[in-house]
């Protein structure tokens, strides 16, 4: 393991100089998580396995402590794991479209493997929240695979009650996205 | 001497720089994301830092973890290979300012070579021919002047472009408000800058671009041309060296025009000029410059013997360059082909997921550069290229029967992939009779491959 004390400092340094956001590292015995907040201080949190190479407390604006790997709440993290019952349910979806009939309820799928988004950019609000009325060709969430960017719509008119994979996850083919209360259903 | 590199990539590239390192006796450190831990360049690597999570924005492209985890590691250089941060200035800012040698040239150059309108500048007022067009057009209706001024049709641009993203083709003067509104809110979203200009189209040309290394002692050199007309929707899929379907005098002076350039832009490290050809009136015009290792460089050194990423390699190390102008040799004909994970008759749909068998074509003048392996999981996260397949031969013709054969040998199950398409594109007569220009993928071979594989398979 070559991160010493010295190259911890050099990092901490850096990042007070930089207007980075997060600096987060692994190497070796070695964990660096650093987040600047939104109100402008600065989380720090390092994990050294082999506990000889603790930079020290109080250093510049960042404020080093020894703690436990488990990553801030302040991260835009996935949340949740897909759920595979939901899943099995829908093996082979369609390919003509994204709805599979489920009784009174209808699926979007995903027409993908990829990364599911729920929103057009990070920070932005979602294209759709339970509660919120859809029409066909309503665009639901993103599903982004090798770069391309592939917007899910809605094909039938209702109202959207349940979202079924967290923002970020990554999800198969078929699998099922968000629950919609068809019209009149 | 370079002591130890931080390799910024993943993929093939990643590999690449990593063997490099390897060959210069230069300890290599890789920056990964979480869902690339077990990569083949992981395994390769001397050292691995993880850089953050599989969603690039946080972990490729994040500034403060890639400057970071050089700094953590005690990397005294930074290699970006191409893509991710490797035409960001801010990184290059970032490496100087912490005493990290950026494998590339300075920020600055990065700056002016990478703004293509002032790029267009630069060649115009060097007596560069640039294509007709416009500098920056504030909106719509001094589009539609330019448009007007140069003929239908014309390409809307973005002004820190690249791979496509931000370009138009407009035929005819109703389309062109839409379009600049769609294209510059595409360059906006993948730039932060939704400036645009306008070039008129041209229908019949070639993409020919050229290989330059530069180093700090003012040394600028060049290793020929390439020539990589084959592309579908500006990404380019198939790319060859040299570039001999253009005459040989013109050659000179595009060679000549990118060396200039590069001058004039204190280039540093390895660089390329991209120019278009207008095969019929035997012009040229220059396009843009690339500020870093290409995909395709594997071409030019095969024809030239020389390692581009090696060099990169020195020259950061504040070596002169290994070879002069009159020292280059030009020996044979090579292609590349670049092997997707796509589905090339399902509209190139992407398709990530388990390779359950992979077995690429092997041979003395056979090369492939992959990180694919039997077992590899192909991440939904990043491009779709696989694997480079490049054939090198004494004659052009040679290159192509080698190539067809390599590309019958080359086994890929699992995934979707485009090897078909380029089985059947070494084969085409218009290939074989060197006829192709930029347009020819999608205009001629792609419907009739489409209709042709349909007849085979109904």
């Amino acid at each position: 393991v070559v991160a010493d004390r010295q190259s911890i400092e050099r990092v901490l340094a850096a990042f007070d100089q930089g207007d980075w956001d997060e600096i987060h590292l692994v190497t070796g015995d070695v964990e660096l998580h650093l987040v600047a907040t939104a109100d402008g201080t600065e989380f720090a949190n390092l994990l050294d396995k082999s506990a000889s190479a603790l930079p020290p407390s109080g250093g510049a604006a960042s404020t080093p402590t020894a703690a436990a790997a488990a990553t801030p709440a302040t991260g835009p993290a996935a949340t949740g794991t897909p759920t595979d019952a939901a899943a099995s349910t829908v093996p082979n979806a369609p390919a003509t479209g994204p709805v599979t009939d489920a009784g009174p309820l209808t699926e979007v799928v995903a027409p993908s493997p990829g990364i599911f988004w729920r929103s057009p950019r990070p920070g932005a609000p979602p294209f759709a929240e339970v509660g919120d009325r859809v029409e066909p060709g309503t665009t639901m969430c993103i599903v982004e695979v090798m770069k391309l960017m592939n917007h899910v719509t809605a094909q039938v008119p209702g109202t959207v009650v349940e979202v079924l994979a967290g923002n970020g996850e990554q999800v198969d083919r078929g699998q099922p996205l968000f629950r919609i209360r068809p019209e009149g259903a | 001497v370079l002591k130890r590199v931080l390799v910024a990539n993943r993929g093939e590239i990643a590999l690449r720089v990593i063997r490099a390192c390897f060959d210069e006796g230069v300890r290599s450190v890789l920056t990964v994301s979480e869902a690339d831990r077990d990569s083949l360049p992981a395994r390769a690597a001397d050292e691995v830092v993880v850089v953050g999570p599989a969603a690039a924005a946080r972990s490729y492209l994040n500034v403060g973890s890639v400057i970071g985890a050089a700094l953590l590691t005690g990397c005294d250089g930074l290699h970006p290979g191409y893509g991710f941060l490797s035409e960001r200035p801010e990184l290059a800012e970032a490496c100087e300012r912490h005493g990290v040698r950026f494998i590339g040239p300075p920020a600055d150059t990065i700056r002016r070579g990478g703004d293509k309108i002032a790029a267009r500048e630069l060649a115009r007022s060097l007596g560069i021919p640039v294509g007709a067009g416009s500098g920056s057009v504030a909106d719509a209706q001094a589009a539609a002047a330019v448009a007007a001024e140069v003929g239908y049709p014309v390409l809307l641009k973005a002004a820190a472009g690249g791979g496509g993203r931000g370009m138009l083709r407009v035929d005819a003067p109703g389309e062109l408000a839409d379009a600049v509104g769609r294209a510059s809110a595409e360059a906006l979203a993948a730039f932060g800058d939704g400036r645009l200009y306008v070039e008129h189209y041209v229908a019949d040309a070639r993409h020919v671009e050229v290989q330059v290394l530069a180093d700090m002692q003012g040394n600028v050199v060049h290793l020929g041309d390439r020539d990589c007309s084959y592309q579908r929707r500006y990404q380019k899929l198939v790319e060859e060296a040299p570039a001999t379907a253009v005459p040989a005098g013109l050659r000179a002076r595009i060679a000549d025009a990118a060396v200039t350039l590069m001058r004039a832009l204190d280039y540093v490290g390895a660089g390329t000029v991209e120019f278009l050809v207008d095969s019929r009136a035997g012009t040229f015009s220059f396009l843009e410059v690339n500020t870093r290792v290409q995909v395709e460089h594997p071409v030019t050194e095969m024809v030239t013997g020389v390692d581009i990423v090696r060099e990169q390699l020195r020259i950061a190390a504040g070596e002169a360059l290994s070879v002069k102008q009159e020292d280059v040799r030009f020996d044979g004909h090579a292609i590349e082909f670049r092997v997707n994970a796509e589905a090339p008759l399902d509209g190139f749909a992407p398709s990530p997921g388990l390779i359950t068998t992979w077995v690429p074509p092997t041979g003395s003048s056979v090369r492939t550069d992959t990180h694919c392996y039997p077992g590899y999981r192909v991440p939904a996260h990043y491009d779709s290229l696989l694997a480079k397949l490049i054939c090198h031969a004494p004659a052009r013709d040679e290159a192509l029967a080698l190539a067809g054969r390599a590309l019958d040998a080359f086994h890929v199950e699992g995934v979707d992939t485009t090897l078909p398409l380029h089985r059947a594109l070494v084969r085409h007569p218009d290939v074989l009779a060197h006829r192709a220009n930029t347009r020819w993928v999608e205009q001629v071979f792609l419907p009739g491959w489409a209709r042709a594989s349909q007849e085979k398979h109904p």
